[in-house]
């Protein structure tokens, strides 16, 4: 994308989003003025801002957060696999039990 | 909780403005320290959690920067700027951590065919952060404001306001801007589903 070109899909982009649907039709066609290219980005713009509901708006550290701790939880112990013990050789976990 | 060794807060402190002075290889150096403070408090707030509370992530946050920067050592004129540096060190430290996770499930080779997934970010479960740093680092190359706010608010847990301040603009630009950035970043990483 090139810069120029965005400043002027977030210019007609920003004025679109406060108005009603019915405004914007009028609108666009106005100021997208026979630009289809850019009325089609802009529009599928808006689109994207009504059905993003909550994306991004909790931190990734949060499920960041969850995966690490999952993580350390569920992978086999690495200290242990390979080691021999007695006549046996530790290849795998097969499952954990929690007590 | 122990207590992170003065030793590395000092360290980090110093490694922080080595970085903002220009040495990459600082970059190199803090990302695991940093990785360690953050898996020593997710455990921490994971523990504390009870049913029906959600993860106090904006606490979790600022809680790692408390510990791992020796702020009176930062100028008041740095301030912003170390706050910006801090997410984008925070970015890091998440995606590196959710490259070796997708690594560790699909093997190496797969890390480039999960793309994106908007849906799972959405709701938290599938965590794609590459393919949503790959995006911003387009992003950034025609909007680096945009991208700019994204990593601060997503990676480094700013709220509106926290932004706003730091980038010495008002809320209602960043709010803009981030309404957008979200819209463009939602469409990009559907599209590769």
């Amino acid at each position: 994308m090139d810069a120029n070109r965005w400043g002027q899909i977030k210019q007609i982009y920003d004025r679109a989003l406060d108005l009603s649907r019915e405004e914007r039709e009028t609108f666009l066609a106005d100021a997208c003025a026979g630009d289809d290219d850019l009325r089609r980005e802009i529009e599928s713009l808006l689109a994207a801002h009504e059905d993003a509901g909550t994306f991004l708006q909790s931190p990734a550290v949060e499920f960041a957060a969850r995966e690490v701790v999952a993580g350390e939880v569920t992978s086999p112990a690495p200290q242990l696999i390979g080691r021999e013990l007695a006549n046996y050789r530790i290849v795998s976990l097969l499952s954990r039990i929690f007590l | 909780m122990e207590n992170t060794p003065a030793a590395d807060i000092f360290e980090t402190t110093r490694l922080l403005k080595a970085w903002s002075e220009g040495d990459e290889t600082a970059l190199e150096r803090l990302v695991p320290l940093v990785d360690a403070e953050m898996r020593r408090l997710a455990r921490h707030y994971l523990r504390q959690e009870r049913p029906g509370h959600i993860l106090q992530t904006t606490a979790l946050v600022n809680e790692a920067w408390v510990r791992l920067i020796n702020w009176p050592d930062v100028s008041w004129q740095n301030r912003a700027h170390f706050i910006s540096l801090a997410a984008q060190l925070m970015r890091r430290v998440l995606v590196d951590e959710a490259r070796r996770r997708q690594a560790q499930k699909y093997g190496a080779d797969a890390i480039h065919v999960s793309l994106a997934n908007a849906e799972g970010i959405a709701h938290g479960k599938s965590a794609d952060l590459v393919a949503l740093d790959d995006a911003l680092n387009e992003l950034a190359t025609f909007d680096e404001r945009q991208s700019k706010i994204v990593e601060m608010r997503f990676f480094g847990g700013l709220s509106l306001e926290e932004t706003a301040e730091t980038l010495k603009i008002s809320a209602r630009t960043v709010q803009r801007e981030w309404s957008m950035a979200q819209a463009w970043l939602y469409r990009e990483l559907s599209r590769g589903v």
